[in-house]
């Protein structure tokens, strides 16, 4: 029998009223009070007009309001559209326009916004005492819009039925085999569909949630980690080196308390795998890979497979792997038969929003063809080889050059731009984009001037990290530019040596 | 190269600030670039040029330009 994550809520609130369910920056819910919390948000929204199928944007403010609205909307049937706190009004109103949402729950009230922003304490002011027990939702009708980068500039909306995010939640329940009285630290942002499906996967099996404000603050994360007594713990490749850095290399005892931890967002370098192997070797050090259009897909357990390490792992229950060549045919794949990957089964998107022609062409080889090259080996576990585009993988986030270069091609002393991933030279992120530039010849551009002015554009982790000035980009024998040309350019004429 | 002009190039540098918005005392509440990873390399780059090591505490309150000045003069660099 299938439930919606919030049927599960109720369930718990039902059994398990005092139970912890979610810790949040601004205080501690249990599931019944998140499920009274959550009607009173359904019962505001509801007096508001919003009705089932309508689309709202919710900045992922890691506050209990959010949690409230998030369950509430989908109470009512409606859809979530989770945004990033730090977003950009351009973004938020392409997403706001795209999804033509009927309301904004901002983290600034600032009121410039293409629809009227409500803030997150309003739902107070709804004195009803309804419980919405009786709402007409299905498993297929959609309950999430999540954007997302993709090979072509704009965000595109990635829609996810209840069916998806319950798939999701079992994928992650049983590849942690989770317990019932988990209790795990996840400072990843919610509006990520790795935070998101931890949430869910959480609550749908009556765990216990604690959230924490990104890896700024490590001394409080510890604290939290030790008062909540965690069990298990989810992060980026970058957030573990953070912790290490900030613990001098401890993170042996930063973690010793977990009985797994949950990396994703990112690829995991060798050398950090093998330090996490050596600090936790009795910990279930468990690394998911999947995309938001096919969340939580693949996991590796790295201490149980200590020969496989250069391997993302194997499909998990409900989920399936495939390698397709360029016509989209299945090949029998090896380490000499690569492809590109493709994910079947149960968290797979139904498509994107409001975009029929991609989400047929991403959909078309029966799941969800990613951009990765990869091999399956006669054990069954796969091998990532290389991406299929240029998408730049920035410590978890996905970031579009195109984005990139569009936003710098509006400054009228560029005549011409491209950006190319570099390795990270703190080792922190993976790889960081830099900016090759063809600036006009009668203008001077100012030290820090393109990042200052892309910073008015374009999300932090999106800003390229260097500027270097060229006097033409290299293009190919139909004038496209040479993007593999530039990375040998980058690496032959730019590139410092580590120290 | 003086120590407060090493620790005004190392803030200019990682959070791409002008001299002149160094006076309004940034803090990470209002520094763009003063995120997780830009508070670790704010760290490493401190820990580098005046060779010391901040512990994990101190990381904590390490939240504004004028908070740093104090966490440097703790560890006995003192500015003029």
């Amino acid at each position: 029998m299938h439930s919606t994550i919030e049927e599960m809520i109720r369930k718990h609130a039902e059994h398990t009223p005092d139970k912890l369910a979610i810790a949040a920056l601004n205080g501690d819910l249990t599931y019944a009070e998140l499920l009274t919390l959550a009607n009173k948000a359904a019962g505001f929204l509801k007096d508001r007009g919003i009705k089932k199928s309508d689309r709202v944007l919710l900045s992922a403010v890691p506050i209990k309001e959010y949690f409230a609205v998030y369950f509430g909307l989908h109470m009512l049937g409606a859809i979530c559209v989770p945004a990033a706190v730090n977003a950009k009004r351009e973004l938020l109103n392409h997403i706001i326009k795209n999804t033509n949402a009927a309301c904004f729950f901002a983290s600034e009230d600032s009121g410039c916004y293409e629809i009227a922003s409500i803030t997150y304490n309003e739902i107070y002011s709804y004195s009803g005492t309804d419980n919405l027990t009786d709402a007409d939702i299905h498993m297929g009708d959609i309950a999430d819009i999540i954007y997302t980068t993709g090979t072509t500039g704009l965000a595109k909306g990635v829609v996810l039925t209840h069916e998806v995010l319950e798939a999701g939640a079992h994928n992650i329940i049983n590849a942690v085999d989770m317990q019932e009285d988990e209790v795990i630290l996840a400072p990843l942002p919610l509006n990520h569909s790795n935070a998101l499906g931890t949430m869910r996967a959480f609550l749908y099996k009556g765990a216990s949630l604690i959230v924490h404000n990104g890896f700024t603050n490590i001394k409080s994360m510890e604290e939290r980690l030790n008062s909540y007594r965690c069990t298990a713990f989810s992060g980026a490749p970058s957030g573990l080196k953070i912790i290490d850095r900030a613990t001098r290399g401890h993170i042996d005892l930063f973690l010793k308390n977990m009985r797994y931890v949950e990396i994703g967002t990112a690829p995991m370098d060798m050398e950090l795998k093998k330090k996490m192997m050596q600090a936790l070797p009795h910990t279930r050090l468990l690394i998911n890979y999947g995309a938001t259009e096919a969340h939580r897909a693949v996991y590796m357990d790295l201490n149980s497979h200590p020969d496989k390490l250069k391997s993302i792992g194997k499909p998990v229950k409900n989920m399936a792997v495939k390698i397709i060549d360029e016509d989209n045919q299945v090949i029998q794949s090896s380490e000499n038969k690569i492809g590109r990957l493709v994910i079947c089964g149960k968290t797979c998107m139904k498509g994107y929003w409001n975009d029929p022609a991609l989400s047929k062409k991403v959909l078309a080889a029966g799941g969800l063809a990613t951009s990765d090259l990869a091999y399956i080996d006669k054990d069954g576990f796969i091998f990532l080889v290389g991406r299929a585009n240029d998408v730049i993988n920035v410590g978890g986030k996905k970031v579009s050059p195109f984005e990139i270069e569009d936003a710098l091609m509006t400054n009228e002393k560029i005549v011409d731009c491209a950006c190319i991933p570099v390795k990270d030279k703190n080792s922190i992120l993976g790889n960081v984009p830099i900016m090759f530039v063809v600036v006009r010849k009668d203008r001077i551009v100012e030290k820090n001037e393109l990042k200052n002015y892309l910073l008015k554009k374009l999300e932090t982790y999106k800003i390229p990290v260097e500027f270097i000035e060229i006097e033409e980009l290299p293009k190919n024998y139909v004038g496209k530019l040479d993007r593999e040309r530039l990375k040998n350019i980058w690496e032959t004429r730019y590139k410092q040596n580590d120290k | 190269m003086s120590d407060f002009k090493t620790y005004k190039t190392i803030f200019m540098s990682v959070f791409s600030l002008s001299e002149d918005e160094l006076e309004n005392n940034p803090a990470m509440t209002d520094v763009e670039l003063w995120d997780s990873v830009g508070h670790i390399n704010l760290i490493a780059e401190l820990e580098d040029a005046f060779n010391i090591e901040i512990t994990m505490e101190e990381m904590s309150d390490l939240i504004s330009y004028e908070k740093g000045i104090e966490l440097l003069g703790q560890h006995g660099i003192h500015f003029q």
